[in-house]
C-alpha cells in the first residue's frame, strides 16, 4: 500500500511536546515528505491540532508510533489517501 | 534545558548555598574563630547535597504533577501513557539537569562565606559582608533577568541574609 496522505486529529499538552518537536518527530518517519500541524483549539493545559502528512509510501504504523511516542494523543484519523496519485474528497451536494 | 529554565536551579542553588552556610557558621565568623579547609569542604558539600536532593524531589514531583494534570485533560486513563514516552524521559532529564546545576551552584554559594572566613582571619564581619554582597549581587541579577524591581530584590535577599546571620548566631550551630 502506498500511503500518500494522512489527516489526523491530535491533542497534546500545552507545553509538551512543543509543536516543533511534534512536527520534527513526524518528519523523521519514512516516506514523509511534508507535514502541516495546525492548532485548532487551546485550553488551559492542552492544545488541539489537525496534522496533515503527505509523502510517498508513508510508513503508517511508524507515523502513529512517532506521534504517540512524542507524547501526543490521536483522537481520530480523518482522512487517508493511498495509490499512485492524490485523490481529493468529493462531497455530494445535498 | 534552555537558559531561562536554568535560572531557577541556578538562583535556588546559589541563594540556598549562601544562606544555609551563613546560618551554620555565622557564630564562628562573628566570634573570629579560625577554621580549616576540611570544615569548608564538609559544610559546602553537605549544604550543596541537601539542597540538590531537595531540588530533585520538588522539581520531579512538580513535573510529574504537571504530566498527571495534562493526562487528565487529554482524557487518558493513566499518566503512564505520557510517562513511558519521550515526555517521561524529558522530565527526568530536566529534573536531573536542574539538580546538577542546583548542587554545583549551591557548592559555589557556600564557598563565598567559608573561603572568605578562612582567608580573612578575624575578619568575620568582612566575610559576612561579602556573603551579603553576594546575595545583593544575586538579587540584582534575578531582578534584572525577570524584569523586576532590582532594588526590591536586592533589599529582600540582603534582609534574608541578615535574618539568617542573626538566627545562626543565636542558634550557635558550628
Amino acid at each position: 500500500m502506498n500511503v500518500r496522505r494522512v489527516v489526523l486529529d491530535v491533542d497534546k499538552g500545552l507545553n509538551r511536546p512543543t509543536l516543533l518537536e511534534l512536527a520534527g518527530a513526524i518528519e523523521r518517519v519514512q516516506g514523509v515528505e511534508a507535514v502541516n500541524v495546525s492548532v485548532t483549539e487551546m485550553d488551559m493545559e492542552t492544545m488541539g491540532t489537525i496534522i496533515t502528512v503527505e509523502g510517498n509510501g508513508i510508513d503508517y504504523d511508524a507515523l502513529i508510533n512517532s506521534i504517540e511516542e512524542s507524547g501526543a494523543v490521536i483522537h481520530s484519523v480523518d482522512e487517508i489517501v493511498l495509490g499512485k496519485r492524490l485523490v481529493e474528497s468529493i462531497r455530494r451536494n445535498e | 534545558m534552555n537558559r531561562p529554565a536554568l535560572l531557577f536551579p541556578l538562583t535556588l542553588g546559589l541563594s540556598d548555598g549562601i544562606i544555609t552556610t551563613l546560618m551554620l557558621i555565622s557564630r564562628t565568623l562573628i566570634s573570629g574563630e579560625a577554621f580549616d579547609v576540611s570544615l569548608v569542604v564538609r559544610v559546602a558539600t553537605g549544604s550543596a547535597f541537601v539542597g540538590g536532593f531537595s531540588f530533585f524531589i520538588a522539581e520531579y514531583s512538580r513535573l510529574r504533577a504537571e504530566l498527571s494534570r495534562t493526562s487528565r485533560q487529554l482524557i487518558l486513563k493513566t499518566p503512564r501513557y505520557l510517562l513511558k514516552g519521550k515526555i517521561g524521559r524529558d522530565i527526568l532529564l530536566e529534573a536531573g539537569t536542574g539538580t546538577a546545576v542546583s548542587t554545583i551552584s549551591g557548592f559555589g554559594g557556600s564557598l563565598v562565606p567559608l573561603l572568605s572566613g578562612m582567608f580573612l582571619r578575624s575578619g568575620g564581619p568582612i566575610s559576612i559582608g561579602l556573603a551579603l554582597a553576594s546575595l545583593a549581587a544575586l538579587g540584582g541579577g534575578v531582578g534584572k533577568s525577570v524584569n523586576g524591581n532590582v532594588g526590591f530584590w536586592v533589599v529582600v535577599l540582603v534582609s534574608i541574609g541578615i535574618i539568617v546571620t542573626i538566627m545562626g548566631n543565636f542558634l550557635n550551630l558550628v
